[in-house]
Formats: structure tokens, sequence, C-alpha cells
């Protein structure tokens, strides 16, 4: 039995359009995928990550008149800020008050040294543990002091926290804990401790939502 | 209504109106020939003045006036249709003008804007000249309305970025602080309580969704509780993305997915695709009080949306992409919410990653969402 010739040709020309059809569809899928070659988002970002800053962004715009201060004691992590707070202080320095020595303010009579720091109740560790002179420095009252009697500046008072807790301490310089300034971009600049948290009573309050959300149906 | 026209007829009320209408509108001989027609047809006279155009077999027919000439010419279909469309568009424009009698300069721009708005293309496909114009008509438009200027970015994605998400189970106590922010930030409706952020209060000693309380009201946190914060989490393989019938909406190169408002048809297939519930569809048309409209607005983020598109958190794309965090991440008095570049190493949220334990919602359906959990 003999095929005729014009029906050979015709076979031949749906098998090469078959084929055409068939590297396009695959050319196009490839297409659609080409963005996402890595398996996962974790070697995505371990493939494309350039060294920082890897961004023109800034958060020096945000910033405005703001001074920060580098974060000291911060070794494993790069170098962090946190903000000038002396001159936030509202009674800084302390001398202008704190003239005399403590025993001496403590035994005149109350009419010539009206009662200052009347609202302040330590509710942090106990009386055990704490007491003012645990973080004040009664020598120089215008600092903060360490176990160890070593003067600490308000600007760093962190590490007067890190004392006891070491770990949240941990968790700040890294980032987990704590609370950046200004936006993400470069540099980094977080929240002191006493930003957030009243040093003298830093729990964290019981209080009334911000917002009432409508029943989800 | 038959008697009605009779008794304006009487009245001469309806006659004078017809050739008022005829007389202002410019389009005299059709006035006049519409106040005949339906002169007659009102009157219910057997033998109108002129005659009826339609041929009557009793009545015979009087002389080919100027109307049955016009209303027996022969056209062609082209013709007639677009004669058709002129009429409905000089009948549509009469028509706004005689609803609106104090129509004035404004309100036409306005017109203008909201017409040239409607043929605009999908944000994607815009060149810069195109975006530029929207952006313009879109800031015109609220000026003209709302005596107020706002500025719509368009920023585009920074190059080195890949923003990511952490939250911290441990410091979230349910103040709702973010929420609050976000819903100002972002625009959205107060008229229906709308929120892409939802705090789910979990009974200790279990994650279920489904037993969690997200309309609590009481004084928080509660004893033997524990809260767990959810939006969009901008996933790397984005179902709703795929699923859109249109492309309306997409991932942008730094990881945000965005919708493109004026292009959205309001399917809503998204909404169902998404296992996370972080899309949210506009049944009405938005309010937001004037005094509370955040004026620093992005194209892709919280520009005022409308009535049938969906809208989804963008992690404040209007502020990210200046280098600010979201708005949740600011509000947050908790510091439970940290945001970040993925590709920056020395980023917060890649020491997370690094030194946390974190897991992620629904892993498993491979959706790779940007937004990790973790605890202290």
């Amino acid at each position: 039995m003999k095929i005729p010739s014009h029906k050979i040709i015709l076979s031949i020309k749906m098998l090469i359009l078959l084929l055409a059809s068939l590297i396009w569809a695959g050319c196009t899928g490839e297409d659609e995928h080409s963005q996402s070659t890595h398996h996962s988002l974790l070697e995505r970002l371990e493939h494309e990550s350039a060294p920082s800053p890897n961004t023109n962004l800034t958060i020096e715009t945000n910033m405005e008149n703001t001074q920060r201060i580098p974060v000291k004691d911060a070794a494993d992590v790069p170098q962090f800020y946190v903000l000038e707070r002396s001159s936030e202080i509202t009674k800084y320095p302390c001398t202008t008050c704190h003239n005399q020595p403590l025993a001496r303010m403590k035994a005149g009579p109350k009419a010539e040294n009206p009662r200052a720091h009347w609202d302040i109740v330590i509710q942090h560790a106990n009386a055990d543990v704490m007491n003012c002179l645990t973080c004040h420095n009664e020598g120089k009252i215008d600092q903060l002091q360490l176990l160890t009697g070593r003067e600490v500046s308000f600007e760093h008072s962190y590490q007067v926290c890190a004392q006891c807790h070491s770990r949240q301490f941990q968790d700040w310089t890294g980032g987990a804990h704590g609370k950046r300034i200004a936006g993400w971009a470069p540099p980094r600049v977080v929240n002191n401790c006493v930003d957030c948290h009243n040093p003298h009573q830093p729990a964290w309050e019981i209080r009334w939502p911000a917002h009432v959300s409508k029943p989800v149906k | 209504m038959k008697e009605r026209v009779e008794e304006m007829l009487a009245e001469n009320i309806l006659k004078v109106d017809l050739e008022d209408a005829g007389a202002s509108t410019g389009f005299e001989s059709e006035g006049n020939l519409l106040s005949v027609l339906m002169w007659s047809r009102f009157n219910g006279d057997e033998n109108p003045k002129p005659s009826c155009p339609l041929p009557s077999r009793d009545v015979p027919s009087p002389p080919p006036t100027v109307a049955d000439q016009e209303m027996k010419r022969q056209v062609d279909r082209r013709s007639a249709m677009k004669s058709i469309a002129a009429g409905l568009f000089a009948g549509f424009g009469l028509m706004q003008t005689a609803c609106n009698p104090l129509a004035d300069d404004e309100k036409s721009e306005i017109s203008r804007l909201n017409w040239e708005e409607y043929f605009k293309g999908n944000f994607r496909l815009m060149s810069e000249e195109e975006k530029a114009a929207t952006v313009r008509r879109i800031e015109r438009r609220y000026q003209l309305q709302n005596k107020n200027t706002i500025k719509v970015s368009t920023a585009a994605a920074q190059p080195g970025v890949l923003y990511g998400y952490a939250f911290n189970i441990s410091k979230c106590r349910g103040y709702m602080d973010c929420v609050r922010g976000c819903i100002k930030e972002n625009n959205q409706d107060r008229k229906s309580g709308m929120q892409y952020i939802r705090i789910h209060e979990h009974k200790k000693g279990q994650i279920n969704f489904e037993h969690a309380q997200d309309d609590f009201f009481h004084e928080v946190p509660v004893e033997g509780h524990f809260y767990i914060g959810t939006q969009c989490f901008q996933c790397e393989n984005p179902p709703c993305v795929d699923v859109c019938p249109v492309q309306a909406t997409w991932k942008e190169t730094d990881g945000i997915v965005v919708v493109d408002y004026d292009w959205c048809i309001g399917c809503r297939y998204c909404e169902a695709a998404c296992p996370y519930d972080a899309r949210r569809f506009n049944w009405h048309d938005p309010v937001v009080p004037k005094e509370e409209v955040n004026h620093n607005q992005h194209y892709l983020g919280n520009r005022l949306r409308k009535k049938g598109v969906m809208e989804k958190c963008t992690f404040c794309i209007q502020r990210s992409r200046q280098g600010k965090n979201p708005a949740c991440v600011e509000a947050c008095p908790t510091g439970a919410r940290i945001f970040g570049n993925l590709l920056d190493p020395d980023s917060e949220i890649r020491w997370i990653l690094k030194n946390k334990k974190v897991f992620r919602l629904k892993e498993d359906l491979g959706t790779e969402p940007k937004f990790w959990y973790f605890m202290d």
C-alpha cells in the first residue's frame, strides 16, 4: 500500500507544529518561575543578601535634630544607637537640689527641704535586693552606678539594667526586644530600656484596649 | 397620566414647557418635532396637527411634511449607529446639565477627571508620564471635592530590599494600639469597622484559631490567655495573586503584595484563595471623616478606595518605602512587632531568624509568608 506524499508532508507539518507549541509552552513556563530560582525563601535570603547597608534609604530625614549616642558593650552585633537622655530629664542635673549629702538632706526640717520625689514608689524586685542606691550613685548623684560602684551616665542606663536582665539585654542588642526609632532603614536607633519601662515600676499595666473589633461572622 | 397631561394642557403649561425646552437646548427642530409628537400622543387626538407620520388606512395620508421626510429617510447601519451614539451623548450631557442647575467649572472638571480616570490602564503597564498624570488627576479631584490637598506617591521598590516582619507572642498584651494605628494610617472604612489586623485572644495551652476570640473588649491581658496578631503576611508564593483573573494584584520586587484599586473588578477570588484571612472587601463606599484622612498616600497603598474593590495590608507601603516602620510597628507600645529588610544581614529581623525559634502559620502550604512568630 502506498501513502500519498501530500499526507506525509501534512503529518510532518503537524509534528513540527506540535513540537513548536510544546517548546513555546516550556519557555513561557520557565519565564513565569524565573523570579524564584530558589527552593525556599531562606535560600533566597542566603544568596541575595548584600553587606549592610545595601539600600539608599536612611532614617536620617526622620530623625530631625535628635542626637544619638552609640551603644557600648554590644560586641557581637553591628553598632547601634540610643537617644541622648540627660537633656530629656526634667530636673537634671540632680545636683541643682542634691547639693549636700543625702543623710543631711533627710535630717533637715521638712519646711526647709520639701519632700521631692514623693510620687516615686519602688516596685522593682524586693526591698532586700534593691533600694534607690542600687542604681543611683550617692557620691555623684548626676550619675548612675553599677553593683561594683562603677559610674554610668544616664545615656547608658541599659548597662545598669543588664546586670540582672542579661537575657533581655542580649535580645535588645540583637533586636528581638525593645523598639526601633524612626524606621527600619539604617542607622539602627532604638529606645533605651527606660524609654518604655519605668525603672521604679517596670511592670506593664493592665488596661483597656485602644480599639474594639467588630465581630467577624 | 393622561388626565394629568390634559389638565396641564388645559392650563397651557405643558405646551409652554415643551417649547421652552426645545428653544433652550439649541436643538430647535428636534425639540419642536418632539413636542408635536408628544402632543399628539398625549392628547389622544384622532387627527393630530401636523399629522402622525404613520400612514393610516382610514384617513387619507396628508402631503409629506418635513418631519415625514426625516422619518422616512433611508439610512445605513453605520450612520444610524453614529447618530444614535451622538444622540445618547448629547442626551446624557443635557440630562447632566438639567440635573445640576448649579453646574460650574469645578463640577465639569471633576466629571472630566472621572472620565479620564476611567480609561487609564493597569498600574504595571503605565509609563512614568501616565503615572504622573493619574496622580495629578487623583490629587486634583480630591482638592476640588474636599478643598484640601493630598500627596499620592508612586515610589517604586528599592533594589536590595525585601521586607520581613516578626511578631513576639510573649510581648503582645492585646492592647490593640496597632489596630488603631493601622486604621488611621490606611484610611480604612470607619462605617464597616474594617481592620487589616486581627488580634486573637487564645487560652494558654493551645493555639487554635477556631476557639480564639478576636472581638474581645475587656481589660487586657487576661490571666491565663495570650495574644497573637494576624494580618497579610506578604507571602513569597501568594495564592491570592495566582487566582486574580485580571492581574489587579501582584507581588512587588520588595516582597509587598499590592492591589491596583482601579483595576480590581471585585470578584473576591483572592479573598477566597488567601489561607490567612488577610484580604478585605469594600461592600460600601468607604467612609473616612475628612479631618481623619491621612494625606500622605501611595497609589498602591492607603489612597482612598471605592465601593466594590479589594484591599489589604501593604506593610504601609507609603511609609516603608520611605524607610519608616509600618504604623502598627510604630504604634505598638510593647515592642512585639519587628520590621526590617530581609536582605540586610545586619537587620533585626535577620538576627531574630538566626537566634530565635521562629514559626509561621500554615507553613505546610508552601506559601512562604514573610511574617514569623517567636517567643522570648
